[in-house]
């Protein structure tokens, strides 16, 4: 039985270790990793404008560009985000940092997770929460964090990966994926207010909630997609059915916008994801928004 | 219950601790623990079936006894049709009475006559195909005069409803498994470990390699009409893998555990897609079940010791009776025609007991051009026989077929992370694959404690960043 014991708890122990340094290698080898706990660990900052998304948001919007014409700007955006990540490390910015001017939250309308309840990105669940929050399974690292083993993985055998760079948040690539899809009709549906008081957009009206509060101007759009997820929808004003806030959308992924602010050979970096020459043409079309 | 499932994960650690730390000084307790356990482990399936299960021993067990007590042949004879004739009944009522009555319809509406007919509706008690063969195995046996009744109820129950082999095998025989039963077990570090090993093994096989085959099979076969010849392609190599790694992960999970409680079971699969032939192929697929048919049907039929063409009527016989014993439908009839089909040519010349003993390539690094060629064309011929049995009807492995003889166009397999998935795929397949390749050479089931350490520790790191935990029930349940 000790030999049994010894195998089966060494094994154990060293598992467990693999899942130790996995945890620790993370913020040093993953942007996504890293910058939250960057983004995490400010304290009276001061920054002008705060950016919030997903993946879409992360790569897409400039915040150099932003620094430049705003004030000093930053991207919280993490890949896979949902509303309510992006709400907690608002609530969690404000609370420890100077009040910023403006606040963008820019959603992705080729991801659905915001219909989904209670979809916390794990990296952001991980610094910003309790760190684990069952305890059981799903919190082994490996198996918490596991996409971030393909992805790190990708950087190995991709040059374009691994000259990617950490700009104020933005995950800033030069590698070009052409967009070879083509506009679908049955994208073509607009949604409306009732779509956005569903009970996955909970947490934008909660970030209105917040900036309201603190006198912060919330401004929110819709990022641009490949082709094939472009809509014909106009800017929109929407109003919180259970409280007083109201929101304008700006909508940037409208194909006939897209079709004359993007170069679909050359502004992309994988589907529905722009890279660095996309997130300087969106980015200045939102300067040309605050401009009118 | 499932292997694949967090219950499992506290289920045997529990059964451990009381096997070897509690009732390890008493057999007559260890035995009805596990016996407990047993029972407990099927009933989470469905507590209602679990009855069957024990009426089902109990008819075997007691028709043994009465077999080896009778004072003449013919009542022998009686007892011993009684016990075949209810435990097939109970299989003919619950996974083909409907399949037959359909067909039998069918079959006179063709010519004209329409009936009406009654069928049943109730789920097939999983596991029932091999606990009824277990069941069928001991009565045989008794009556042929090869092992004697079991008198002890407890472990004879224990032979049939032991649980790492319950629900899909491997198909154990009394001669095999009851002597184990009936002695005090002695805790072997090294058989444990093994046991360990082909758990893990078992897990990787079952929940990186199948259950990801399995996205790529579904959506697929759910409307092969739909897809271009590419698609159905891949769909049908992926099923070979997933069917593989599906059911020999199950079996190496259930010998994995059992040789942590000390007891040894029957090898299911032995490297079938290395086989350079068919014959060969099913000396290494599906063990424990080849050979029932072996020695429960095909000898008792006459065995090698007749007319050829009587043999070939026999080898038609297995066949097809194999492919009924997967499931009531054409489908596995089908495929059990094709591998007699391919099997009866080299029957016919005598070249199906070549590879009896090897391993293909054994002992070297690479196997040569012409064994890679073999093994290529019998991995074909079994995953076209495989579109049959994965299909649903005759007609769609029929569309399956000729969309992909006539490379018709249609969609391709598109998945929303693609990159993702074919890195997942490429890392993890390539390490099966090796794993799988050069436990054949060196039988690293029996290396260097490092070697056995290492490989469970790079699997166990597989399964959490690549497993899929869904929990899909294993195929062969549904047989």
């Amino acid at each position: 039985m000790k030999k049994f014991s010894l195998f089966f708890v060494g094994l154990f122990f060293v598992f467990a270790a693999i899942n130790f340094l996995y945890l620790v290698l993370l913020p040093k080898i993953d942007f996504d990793f890293g910058k939250t706990k960057d983004a995490h660990g400010f304290n009276q900052q001061q920054l002008d404008i705060l950016v919030f998304g997903n993946s879409t948001a992360m790569d897409g919007i400039n915040t150099e560009i932003l620094s430049t014409k705003l004030g000093p700007a930053y991207n919280f955006s993490v890949g896979g985000a949902s509303l309510e990540t992006n709400y907690i490390q608002l609530e969690e910015y404000l609370k420890h940092n100077d009040l910023p001017k403006k606040v963008l939250l820019y959603l992705s309308s080729a991801h659905t997770n915001y219909q989904i309840a209670n979809v916390v990105n794990p990296i952001v669940e991980y610094y910003y929460t309790d760190g684990f929050t069952t305890g059981g399974l799903k919190d082994i690292p490996l198996y918490k964090f596991r996409w971030l083993f393909v992805e790190n993985f990708k950087i190995l055998f991709s040059s374009s990966h691994r000259s990617a760079k950490n700009i104020r948040g933005q995950w800033s690539i030069k590698r070009v994926i052409p967009d070879g899809t083509h506009i679908k009709e049955s994208k073509m549906t607009c949604m409306d207010t009732l779509f956005y008081n569903t009970i996955g957009y909970r947490y934008l009206w909660k970030m209105a909630a917040i900036c309201k509060l603190k006198n912060i101007q919330f401004e929110v759009f819709e990022m641009p997609c490949w082709r094939e997820a472009q809509n014909d929808c106009p800017d929109l004003i929407v109003n919180n059915f259970l409280g007083k806030e109201k929101v304008k959308i700006y909508n940037l992924n409208n194909f006939k916008l897209c079709d004359t602010m993007l170069d679909a050979n050359k502004d992309w970096l994988s589907k529905d994801h722009l890279n660095y020459y996309g997130s300087v043409k969106v980015t200045n079309q939102v300067l040309r928004i605050f401009n009118r | 219950m499932l292997f694949n499932s967090i219950n499992f994960l506290y289920f045997f650690p529990v059964i451990f601790i009381l096997y070897w730390f509690v009732t390890n000084k008493n057999l007559v307790a260890q035995n009805i623990m596990l016996l407990a356990a047993s029972y407990y482990f099927y009933s989470c399936w469905d507590v209602r079936f679990l009855f069957l299960l024990i009426f089902s021993t109990a008819l075997d067990y007691f028709t043994g006894l009465k077999m080896e007590d009778c004072a003449t042949p013919q009542k022998k004879r009686l007892w011993f049709w009684l016990s075949v004739i209810i435990n097939l009944g109970f299989l003919g009522i619950f996974k083909y009475y409907n399949f037959f009555v359909g067909s039998f319809a069918s079959g006179l509406s063709q010519i004209g006559f329409h009936v009406n007919v009654w069928t049943l509706s109730v789920i097939l008690p999983v596991g029932i195909s091999f606990y009824t063969f277990h069941g069928l195995s001991y009565v045989i046996d008794i009556y042929k005069g090869k092992i004697k009744a079991e008198r002890n109820f407890v472990e004879y129950s224990l032979f049939v409803s032991y649980f790492p082999l319950l629900v899909a095998g491997p198909i154990e025989r009394a001669t095999h498994l009851l002597p184990q039963i009936k002695v005090q077990r002695k805790f072997e570090a090294e058989k444990a470990i093994k046991g360990i090993e082909l758990m893990i093994w078992g897990f990787f096989k079952k929940v990186v390699i199948a259950d990801s085959m399995s996205i790529i099979v579904n959506k697929v076969y759910a409307d092969p009409a739909a897809y271009g010849s590419k698609g159905l392609i891949i769909a049908a190599v992926a099923f070979s893998f997933q069917i593989y790694c599906d059911f020999s992960g199950y079996s190496d999970i259930a010998i994995g555990c059992s040789k942590i409680l000390g007891i040894d079971l029957l090898q299911n699969f032995n490297f079938p897609y290395l086989s350079r032939n068919i014959a060969e192929f099913w000396r290494r697929w599906h063990i424990s079940l080849s050979s029932w048919f072996r020695d429960y049907l095909y000898i008792p039929l006459g065995g090698s010791k007749i007319s050829m063409i009587l043999n070939i009527r026999n080898v038609f016989i297995i066949f097809v009776v194999s492919g009924i014993w997967h499931g009531a439908n054409w489908t596995f009839i089908i495929w059990g025609a094709i591998h007699a089909l391919l099997f009866i040519p080299s029957f016919v010349m005598g070249s199906h007991r070549k590879y009896k003993h090897d391993l293909v390539h054994q002992g070297k690094h690479l196997p040569s051009i012409k064994e890679l060629y073999m093994i290529a064309i019998t991995f074909f011929f079994v995953t076209l026989a495989w579109i049959f049995f994965r299909s649903a009807t005759v007609s769609q492995a029929a569309t399956f077929i000729t969309r992909i003889l006539s490379n018709a166009p249609g969609k391709s397999l598109a998945f929303e992370n693609t990159d993702l998935m074919g890195y997942a795929f490429s890392f993890a397949s390539l390490f099966g694959i090796s794993i799988y390749w050069l436990y054949r050479k060196t039988n690293l089931l029996q290396p260097s404690r490092f070697s056995q350490f290492t490989v469970s520790l790079l699997l166990l790191i597989l399964i959490t960043l690549f497993g899929q935990f869904s929990k899909q029930s294993f195929i062969y349940f549904q047989f």
